[in-house]
């Protein structure tokens, strides 16, 4: 199995309506964790337009890796009593006892934890 | 017979393919104590099989090399010595209609859903799926041979037939009694019965003397030799016997339908038959896993149980391994022949059946603990690790005092990683948080730090931290370790609550923090590149050892100190470029065990360690840090109503000599309690040991009399002990 390891991106808070105006340049993973919270997972900056309260900062918060999603969807099955969404979605919530927030795509999973879950998560999994 | 052979209490036992251990061990001759019934239901036939104890003999195929100890219904087995290393894995599954039992009943159900176009799914414990619980959802609990499945269901047909009476009456122990159902079994597998004596009714087929009249006893030594039964005219008759066979009716297995009552749960086939009751026996063993005899229920009859809840209480009667499958008939009849209702029955609640510990805690996950980026640096200098506030934090490196030291006289380093950190922003950030905490936030100016306690609407301290002004709209806020799992959560409550125009981003996970404190401290930094350190109490933004950081100087540990806030992913960069940079000045890190010496030597609180649900600002004398006369703060309102009342408690500091007490000892004052010491150390740089804790308040308002702690003599003491003027922290 692949290392678990520390994603690497930016994060912004702001108004929705700012998040929404993003434009974002190829090669960057975009996780809406909420209305006003966006990852963004390969990004080196994020330029927000419309709200000058808006908090920026590099992101090393998460730790995770890349698995097929068959294999996150056992696991997930295996613990919990929620589903991975369809290509391209977000779904969070507990899974071994730790909250995970799981990037699914069509072939393929990002489970991130909190960094300071990285050991916990490889024993988990 | 074939060569297959298993260890049975420590003798080999020859077996056929097909049989269960309990049929290999009878026909072999070894004869378990009881009525047998061979279908699940009883008690009768347990053993610790392969190290597993409550295991039915009936219920396990024979196998090859497996180790079985007869295990005796009313002793426990003994505990495991070792480990046994299993960990069972879990599985979800759903299904439209899930049948428990694939008896005839069961099988017809599952073909009739099927046809009509349901989803449908069939445990039987015969095929190693046994249902041991039915929780509202509708949710089974079913091991099987893979681990436990948890079956989520839109409905729950229970067709698990019914169970064979056994008979009570005295000598109902004896080994040598079979039900009808198992007296077959038996005979097909080949087992010779010798002479059989029926009860009742008798199975076809079976090659049986019938008993005339009504059962009275069973006589017999070591196994049974006869049954007795009184006839019309009031005389007894003997039957010798080498096995006696009981048909005496039968009664639902319906412990799963009532544990699903109010579910979407229904019955099938024989568990939904009503079932006719068996005659009150007049003397016996009711319940064989409790051992109650028909005597202990006229006992409680007697003192006024007359309830089957009630009854079941008292006496523990259906509390064991069967869950009442053998006793319930007969507390139902011993009921209805004293005119009591017996339409209820049990309440029954999850396990139907016995699960290992393993089998219980699957699907469950101890609590995780957090690990700083630092974890493994700490180890690796091999730190004692402990768990505070949810996070493995380093307790000691080695010698403590060497560490403690190092801060008072050098430099050491610090992992405060795990404290929480939150960036708050937006247009009524300052009005915000003047709500949020009881001190003044519109008067900081930026790049300066103020400590602020978190109270609750009670008034109490919730956590404490620093609030830090980056810019006219922007701070940043930190809390104690453990306080910062709560922090995100609070801070937007309230936010939502007061309408405020803020944004929260939690940081705890993604800035770590190294806190570099001592004497020397700033010529450490001044090697990494931080020339113009910030001032006590304010922070800045600098790049230290190559590192971008933002630098907050305040102190918890009474020399001065700088707290290196950057991006958890170099943390391991900043940590040994510090080290590297500050050999040849004795740096050494410290841990937790130090840090909470050096903390109480200053005065300072921890949040839940000093403190109680209870513990006010006032009380905790932190006053300094509420301003009343701010209009609007949580906790305002309840600390206006508490200033009013007399302070009848306080913590206080206090000094003493000698060894240093327990934490949580007892202050008294004369011989009365007086309150109790909430933490304690030895001071090296004072040497005494120096305290706080909670003392009771006179009507003056001060502690009264002669305060001890393990009957020695202690002296109330103003904070900080050391360095009171706090000198050493801005120099």
């Amino acid at each position: 199995m692949p290392g678990i390891e520390i994603l690497t991106g930016m994060r912004a808070v702001a108004d929705p309506a700012a998040i929404e105006a993003i434009v974002w340049p190829a090669g960057v993973t975009v996780v809406r964790i909420a209305p006003d919270d966006v990852l963004a997972l390969g990004a080196t900056e994020i330029e927000i337009a419309g709200d000058e309260h808006a908090i920026v900062e590099p992101e090393t918060m998460y730790a995770g890796l890349w698995l097929d999603r068959d294999r996150v969807e056992n696991w997930v099955a295996s613990w919990a009593e929620w589903h991975l969404p369809h290509a391209d979605g977000l779904s969070q919530g507990m899974v071994a006892g730790l909250p995970v927030k799981i990037w699914a795509e069509r072939r393929r999973a990002l489970v991130m934890v909190p960094a300071s879950f990285a050991a916990e998560l490889e024993d988990r999994l | 017979m074939a060569d297959l052979q298993f260890a049975l209490d420590g003798r080999p036992i020859g077996f056929v393919d097909g049989d269960s251990v309990l049929v290999a061990a009878l026909r072999a001759g070894t004869v378990p104590p009881g009525c047998l019934c061979l279908g699940g239901d009883c008690p009768n036939c347990l053993a610790v099989i392969d190290g597993t104890a409550y295991v039915r003999m009936c219920r396990t195929p024979a196998r090859p090399g497996i180790v079985v100890d007869s295990q005796p219904v009313l002793d426990y087995p003994e505990l495991p010595t070792e480990p046994m290393g299993k960990t069972v894995a879990t599985k979800l599954v759903t299904t439209e209609v899930a049948i428990v039992g694939a008896g005839h009943a069961g099988v017809a159900e599952a073909d009739r859903l099927r046809s009509a176009g349901r989803e449908v799914m069939v445990f039987d414990d015969r095929h190693g799926f046994e249902v041991t619980g039915l929780y509202p959802g509708t949710e089974l609990v079913v091991r099987s041979p893979d681990g436990i499945i948890r079956c989520e269901a839109e409905e729950v047909v229970i067709a698990t037939g019914a169970a064979e009476i056994h008979p009570v009456c005295p000598g109902n122990r004896l080994p040598g009694i079979l039900t009808a159902r198992a007296a077959v079994i038996l005979v097909e597998a080949g087992v010779d019965l010798g002479t059989v004596v029926a009860v009742g009714d008798p199975p076809d087929g079976l090659d049986a003397i019938t008993t005339e009249g009504e059962l009275v006893r069973f006589e017999g030594e070591d196994r049974v030799t006869s049954v007795v039964t009184r006839l019309a005219d009031g005389s007894e008759q003997s039957y010798p016997c080498d096995t006696a066979v009981v048909g005496l009716g039968t009664s639902p297995r319906d412990l799963l339908a009532r544990m699903g009552a109010g579910s979407e749960v229904r019955m099938v086939g024989s568990v939904a038959e009503p079932a006719a009751l068996p005659a009150c026996p007049p003397s016996g063993t009711v319940c064989p896993c409790s051992d109650v005899q028909v005597s202990d229920l006229d006992a409680v009859w007697e003192r006024g149980f007359r309830e089957l809840d009630l009854i079941k209480r008292s006496t523990l009667v259906g509390t064991g391994t069967c869950q009442g499958a053998v006793c319930i008939p007969y507390v139902r009849s011993y009921m209805a022949d004293r005119g009591a209702p017996t339409s209820t029955s049990f309440t029954a609640r999850p396990l139907a059946r016995q699960m290992t510990l393993a089998e219980a805690a699957a699907g469950w996950s101890p609590p995780p603990f957090r690990r700083t980026a630092l974890d493994g640096e700490h180890r690796s200098l091999g730190a004692r690790m402990d768990r505070f506030g949810g996070w493995w934090r380093p307790w000691r490196y080695g010698d403590p005092l060497q560490e403690y030291w190092s801060v008072r006289t050098g430099v050491s380093l610090g992992d405060v990683g795990t404290l929480g950190k939150m960036i708050v922003s937006g247009p009524d950030v300052v009005e915000f948080l003047e709500k949020i905490y009881p001190t003044h936030i519109g008067d900081l100016q930026p790049g300066r730090s103020r400590y602020v306690l978190v109270l609750a609407e009670s008034g109490g301290v919730l956590d404490d931290g620093m609030v830090c002004r980056e810019d006219e709209h922007r701070f940043v806020l930190t809390f104690t370790s453990g306080g910062a799992s709560f922090a995100e959560a609070w801070l937007r409550d309230w936010a939502s609550t007061f309408g405020t125009r803020v944004h929260i981003l939690d940081r705890t996970h993604a800035w770590g923090a190294i806190n570099v404190t001592g004497p020397l401290a700033t010529h450490l930094l001044a090697r990494a590149g931080l020339t113009e350190p910030p001032r006590f109490m304010r922070h800045t933004r600098a790049t230290v050892a190559g590192v971008p950081c933002r630098v907050f100087r305040l102190s918890f540990t009474g020399e001065a100190s700088f707290e290196l806030h950057h991006p958890v992913d170099r943390s391991r960069d900043l940590w040994t470029a510090l080290m590297d940079l500050g050999a040849d000045l004795g740096v050494k890190p410290h841990g937790i065990d130090t840090l909470f010496t050096l903390r109480l030597e200053k005065g300072h609180i921890i949040v839940g360690m000093d403190t109680e649900a209870d513990s006010t600002p006032r009380r905790l004398g932190h006053d300094w840090a509420v301003k009343l006369e701010k209009p609007e703060f949580i906790g305002r309102q309840a600390l206006l109503r508490s200033y009013a009342q007399p302070l009848e408690k306080k913590s206080v500091g206090l000094v003493m000599d000698g060894p240093t007490p327990e934490e949580g000892s007892i202050i008294r004052s004369g011989d009365s309690y007086a309150g109790y010491v909430t933490s304690a150390r030895f001071s090296p740089v004072l040497g005494h040991v120096v305290m706080l804790g909670w003392v009771a308040l006179g009507a003056g308002g001060e502690p009264v009399g002669d305060l001890s702690v393990d009957d020695r003599p202690v002296r109330i003491a103003p904070t900080p002990f050391y360095d009171p003027g706090g000198a050493r922290a801005r120099n």
